[in-house]
């Protein structure tokens, strides 16, 4: 792993924070609660992609799984906050699920 | 009913008989790598001969991909036979090396920005495909010939006919057709007892000295790009470790302050 590294966390989190927070501000999530879906990414987004990585040069036929296994363990870390902390999020679970395959989908164009 | 079952027998005897020599021709020798084991599905075979071409005059053989030990050093110019190549997160491409015969236990990954591809008969073949005719029946006279990587390239190895396995004969039934510039007719041969993917100058099968179309070897992509393969892949591998070190750790910290973050701004609902 080299320096690239950083270039691509900081990336991945900076498109996932635009893409979650314009879905958030769509699911008609109110402001009180934008910094905690900014919070929760900032959580789960920069060890999603460092696994991947890892699991990308570490043990390349694992890739796929592991990463699978990464966004679905995203999604219910994502959903039980949201339930737990959020006070205007509906749905927060399905907001989860909808916020990162949105983002998922569009790191899979861009990277 | 005996009689059928014996006649089945022979004749699967027969088919095994007649698929032997493509199952010993299709054999692929894999590396003697440990990083090959654990990640033989993600590896691509290649088969061909590669040439030393490290910006710096030398190439390093390393243990794997992630692991920088170095296990031999070539001079440029030495050739290699890659069997098989990986890709790494960082889109090197790694070509793994393994010679069993003349340097023993020497077994390792290169980095394919520091080889350049031997030309061979495939690369021939592509480069000339237009002139390439059907063989209509040409084959060498007597049961000697000289199989040349390609056509004129002053490399060479004998070739004896073996009538018991396939005459000369039945052996060029299928192949390719090249006149040279001087006007000698070449034969394709694909695999002959253990020799494969070569050429044999019919008009002239035993003639040593055939040298005028030798290609020399292109520049490496460290060669054109001025720089070294391993030096660009940010340091040695125990930098790369601590660059995964210190990654890990910088994410740690990040999820460990905004948990707190969380907790502090958003707690629990009652």
């Amino acid at each position: 792993m080299g320096i690239w590294i950083f270039g691509v966390l900081t990336s991945a989190l900076l498109l996932t924070l635009v893409a979650e927070l314009t879905f958030a501000l769509l699911w008609r999530i109110k402001r009180r609660d934008l910094p905690l879906v900014a919070l929760a990414n900032l959580i789960t987004n920069p060890a999603v992609v460092l696994c991947h990585y890892l699991a990308r040069i570490y043990a390349p036929s694992m890739a796929l799984p592991v990463t699978i296994l990464l966004e679905l363990g995203a999604v219910a870390a994502e959903g039980y906050l949201y339930r737990s902390r959020g006070k205007t999020i509906r749905r927060p679970c399905l907001f989860a699920l909808c916020a990162n395959a949105l983002s998922y989908g569009l790191g899979l164009i861009l990277f | 009913m005996k009689r059928r079952h014996l006649r089945g027998i022979g004749l699967a005897a027969l088919i095994l008989t007649l698929l032997a020599p493509s199952a010993i021709a299709d054999a692929i020798t894999e590396p003697r790598s440990d990083f090959y084991q654990s990640h033989y599905e993600a590896c691509t075979y290649v088969g061909r001969t590669y040439v030393a071409a490290g910006y710096d005059g030398k190439v390093q053989l390393l243990t794997s991909p992630v692991n920088f030990t170095v296990v031999a050093e070539y001079e440029n110019g030495t050739e290699l036979w890659i069997s098989f190549t990986w890709e790494d997160g960082e889109g090197y491409l790694w070509g793994a090396y393994d010679n069993y015969s003349a340097d023993k236990g020497k077994v390792g990954w290169l980095p394919m920005d520091d080889l350049t591809l031997k030309y061979d008969s495939a690369q021939f073949a592509e480069a000339h495909q237009n002139e390439l005719l059907q063989n209509t029946g040409l084959y060498p006279e007597g049961d000697r010939a000289l199989v040349y990587t390609y056509p004129s390239s002053g490399e060479y190895q004998e070739l004896t006919e073996d009538r018991d396995y396939m005459p000369f004969s039945e052996a060029f039934s299928d192949s390719s057709l090249y006149i040279d510039e001087a006007g000698r007719s070449w034969v394709s041969i694909s695999y002959y007892m253990g020799r494969r993917d070569g050429w044999i100058c019919v008009d002239d099968p035993l003639n040593e000295t055939l040298n005028t179309g030798f290609v020399e070897p292109g520049q490496s992509a460290a060669q054109q790009r001025g720089a070294s393969t391993i030096g660009g892949m940010n340091g040695t591998a125990a930098n790369r470790w601590q660059i995964t070190l210190i990654a890990v750790a910088l994410v740690a910290l990040v999820l460990l302050i905004t948990l707190l973050a969380v907790k502090r701004f958003y707690p629990k609902k009652k």
